[in-house]
């Protein structure tokens, strides 16, 4: 692995791990890796923020096999990515939450919170909304007709505190807390589905996510509120 | 021979020279007759305990004849000696032992009783493999198990997690 040592820094704390995939196999879906980069340049979501997957031009991914990978530390971005031949995009992230002692001037001001302690509403908003862009992106641009499974793991989240991570949004005024350690949301869908409502989709996975920290009474309006809030749609 | 993997040959009309090396001398006409396979296997099943499968063949080799047993390995179970037999001429020299698993040995070309871990561990080794095929082909049958589920090609969702296998 490219940045072995980023991958263990981030999978050492909470983080997400998604992967975009086809449903079926074909180890050489994309003939050549060197059509990897450009095509992921094409993918990429930029839509605010730091872009989804981040690339770097003058630290361009190394191919490695028939894959090619990637890995950025900046303050608390902590990121790695791989994407192969086979259409398998998986992108692993630190929440920045956890990475307290690493904040710089981007970063939400909750520097007394230890690792672990907290995971905001905004970071998931913000983590599914890109995924499922992204998603959105490969169904149009991956070779093939074939569904995508779209798989979001938050590792690590048992007993955080869900908190309002934007200082335009009034604080809870109930303690939610998740129970299980790890929350996966795996999905297999047509490519004229994610096509037509990415944006739907990242709220409906954001509702499951935030259901596990026992805010039964959530929904996707709520969830799209805070979606065009940091990403606002031109109309 | 039955309790050897692979069964084996018996090849009646082989002397030996005075050194233990094979001599030829074949086996008269009215000889190879009278080993004639329903009185041999007659006479066989009489001192083996299951059974004892084999074939009866002549053969010519420069003018000589032979009479050939092919013998095949045992079925399920070990053959035991059934019943003990003497030498006609000598009642006082047994030849087979009543109860006792012979085997062929390894040290020389001979049939003896188990006499070594070896020899008994070879034998082990044959009856369990044939247990095994034998419960397998049970399995299958009766729909316990299907060999097919059980080699399985990897799913998509399988070859995918491969590439990624590293990473989780």
């Amino acid at each position: 692995v490219i940045g072995e040592k980023v991958v263990a820094r981030i999978t050492s704390r909470g983080y997400w791990d998604v992967v975009v995939r086809p449903a079926t196999f074909d180890e050489e879906r994309i003939p050549s890796v060197v059509e990897l980069d450009p095509l992921l340049e094409s993918l990429q979501v930029r839509m605010g923020g730091w872009y989804f997957p981040h690339l770097d031009s003058a630290q361009p991914a190394k191919i490695r096999g028939d894959c090619i990978e990637a890995f950025v530390e900046f303050d608390t971005v902590l990121e790695f990515f791989r994407f192969q031949q086979s259409g398998q995009f998986v992108h692993l992230s630190a929440f920045r939450e956890d990475w307290p002692e690493r904040a710089g001037a981007f970063d939400w001001p909750r520097r007394d919170a230890k690792p672990g302690d907290l995971l905001g509403i905004g970071s998931m908003v913000y983590r599914l909304t890109y995924v499922y862009e992204f998603a959105a992106r490969a169904a149009q641009r991956l070779p093939g007709s074939d569904d995508l499974v779209v798989e979001v793991v938050a590792h690590n989240i048992g007993n955080r505190l869900l908190v309002v991570d934007s200082p335009n949004r009034a604080p809870l005024f109930e303690e939610y807390r998740a129970v299980i350690p790890d929350f996966r949301d795996t999905r297999q869908l047509p490519r004229a589905t994610l096509l037509s409502g990415p944006r739907a989709l990242a709220a409906e996975a954001v509702a499951k996510l935030l259901v596990q920290f026992q805010w039964r009474s959530v929904n996707v309006q709520f969830i799209a509120g805070w979606q065009e809030q940091m990403f606002p749609t031109r109309s | 021979m039955a309790n050897r993997r692979g069964g084996g040959y018996v090849v009646l009309g082989v002397e030996e020279h005075s050194d233990g090396t094979p001599r030829p001398t074949g086996v008269s006409s009215d000889q190879a007759d009278s080993w004639n396979y329903d009185e041999a296997s007659a006479s066989i099943a009489a001192h083996a305990d299951p059974f004892v499968t084999f074939t009866r063949e002549i053969h010519s080799h420069n003018g000589l004849v032979f009479v050939v047993f092919i013998v095949s390995e045992f079925e399920s179970l070990p053959v035991l000696c059934r019943k003990q037999f003497h030498y006609p001429n000598n009642p006082k020299d047994l030849i087979l032992r009543e109860g006792v698993c012979y085997v062929r040995t390894r040290k020389k070309p001979e049939t003896t009783a188990i006499a070594s871990q070896t020899e008994m561990r070879e034998l082990l080794d044959l009856a369990i493999d044939k247990g095994v095929k034998a419960f397998v082909a049970r399995a299958v049958a009766t729909g316990v198990w299907s060999p097919v589920a059980g080699i399985r090609p990897p799913s998509d969702d399988d070859r995918f997690a491969a590439q990624v296998s590293d990473l989780r």
